[in-house]
């Protein structure tokens, strides 16, 4: 894989900026910052769009009420909008956080108000959208918790645009307890058959089940098989997975574990379009001090994973790229 | 004879794992330097919910240790100096804060991220 790299970006949480692209390769951009106290635990979304001209807009807020909203993704829709998600807490107080939506033109404009989707979500893990239908149905993927502190993901899918959502779908009942933050989300693509496919990190009940998992919904999301383990926890950490789908229908995982010095590197692994076949893992990077929050992208034939070095006060950005084979089997 | 007793995320009369970090003001910062009294160590980060909900009491905790005779030790993981150093700033910290922006001491003591409190 040929490499590049980028310093001087900082670590951390998973409440990153978001980017999405249209057809045309505009850029638009989500991320969230502080509010009025400085806490970024009571943040807003902002969002700034390419001009066309090579600068971005004057970035605004999309969130209506204030200091409440954090963890956005945006999406182009396949009917030629943006789709923008994230975690919301003005329902505060000992409620779990909601789901909340908003639509966007490609010109910026906003097409909704904000509107909640769902409830009951973890505080502070990233969210994961795919779409079907020309953009009719949408499917999205966060982590849950309940009363009890117990963690599982869930699947939502929508028939009408991500205007409303069916009941939330269980991907498995992991079973994790934890009174803390994973910061570590799910991530979900779909192939051409339909097929969902969502990888994600959990410990389960033990620490002996923790590790990177995969599920295939082959039911439009009606129920997702029995979980795999992609790779186990070589040591207690938190790991980060995300995954992209190819053209072939062939999964690309990526995700951080612990290498034999116990420092976190970046792995990948691929599962055949017959849902049977993974490759060997591969280890990507080499960082002195560790590698964490792996980003997939799959254009055309270039297979791009991205994630971020740091090594003490020092971090920086890894871009590698490899050619595979992304056409579809005649 | 000492014995080791077993409570969840807690066992008793084993010696705590020796670290050696520099704080957010560039001093050191080891384990040994708080020999002698009890020490409760907060894994934490800035950006981290229930770290910032439960702070409060870390804090009221750390400001009677040197009146009680122990100490309080914050130990920042996954985190940058300057977002520790303004959450500090913004909370009104009143105890030591460790970076350990490598995670060895995080993983030393095992923990899968923050928050975790040992004592």
């Amino acid at each position: 894989m040929a490499g590049k790299q980028h310093r001087g970006s900082r670590p951390g949480e998973e409440n990153g900026p978001k980017v999405a692209f249209s057809a045309d390769k505009r850029a638009y951009v989500v991320w969230s910052i502080p509010g009025e106290k400085g806490d970024k635990t009571r943040a807003n979304i902002r969002f700034a769009m390419d001009d066309g001209k090579g600068r971005f807009t004057a970035a605004r807020t999309l969130n209506e009420v204030k200091d409440a909203a954090r963890f956005p993704i945006i999406e182009t829709t396949p009917d030629g909008n943006l789709l923008v998600a994230w975690i919301d807490r003005r329902i505060d107080g000992p409620k779990p956080r909601q789901l909340y939506l908003m639509r966007l033109s490609l010109d910026g404009k906003s097409l909704t108000k904000n509107y909640q989707v769902g409830e009951g979500l973890c505080e502070c893990c990233k969210l994961g959208i795919a779409f079907a239908d020309g953009g009719k149905t949408v499917y999205m993927v966060d982590r849950e918790v309940d009363g009890n502190k117990i963690r599982n993901h869930v699947l939502r899918k929508s028939t009408d645009s991500a205007t409303s959502f069916g009941a939330p779908v269980e991907i498995n009942n992991d079973g994790w307890q934890v009174p803390s933050c994973p910061h570590s989300g799910p991530s979900i693509g779909r192939d051409s058959r339909g097929q969902l496919h969502v990888s994600w990190f959990t410990l389960g009940r033990s620490e002996q089940e923790a590790g990177i998992y995969y599920s295939v919904s082959k039911d439009d999301g009606k129920s997702f098989a029995p979980r795999q383990l992609v790779q186990a926890n070589t040591a207690p950490e938190t790991l980060y997975a995300t995954l992209a789908v190819g053209n072939d229908d062939r999964v690309y995982l990526a995700w951080s574990n612990l290498d034999g010095d116990n420092k976190a590197q970046i792995y990948l692994r691929t599962l055949a379009a017959d849902g049977l076949t993974w490759s060997p893992v591969q280890q990507l990077s080499r960082a002195k001090g560790n590698a964490g929050r792996p980003v997939l992208a799959l254009v055309k034939n270039q297979l791009q994973v991205a994630w971020t070095e740091t090594d003490g006060e020092d971090s920086r950005v890894v871009l590698r790229s490899a050619t595979v084979d992304n056409e579809k089997s005649k | 004879m000492l014995t080791a007793v077993k409570v969840p995320r807690l066992v008793l009369a084993v010696p705590a794992i020796a670290f050696d970090l520099k704080s957010v003001d560039g001093n050191s910062v080891g384990l040994a330097s708080f020999r002698g009294k009890p020490l409760m160590m907060n894994f934490f980060a800035s950006w981290c919910d229930p770290c910032r909900e439960e702070m409060p009491l870390i804090n009221d905790l750390a400001g009677k240790a040197g009146k009680d005779g122990y100490a309080v030790l914050g130990i920042a993981v996954e985190d940058t100096r300057a977002a520790v150093m303004q959450y500090a700033q913004e909370a009104k910290l009143v105890f030591p804060i460790a970076l350990d922006l490598n995670s060895t001491v995080k993983r030393a003591y095992r923990i899968f991220g923050p928050r975790d409190v040992f004592h």
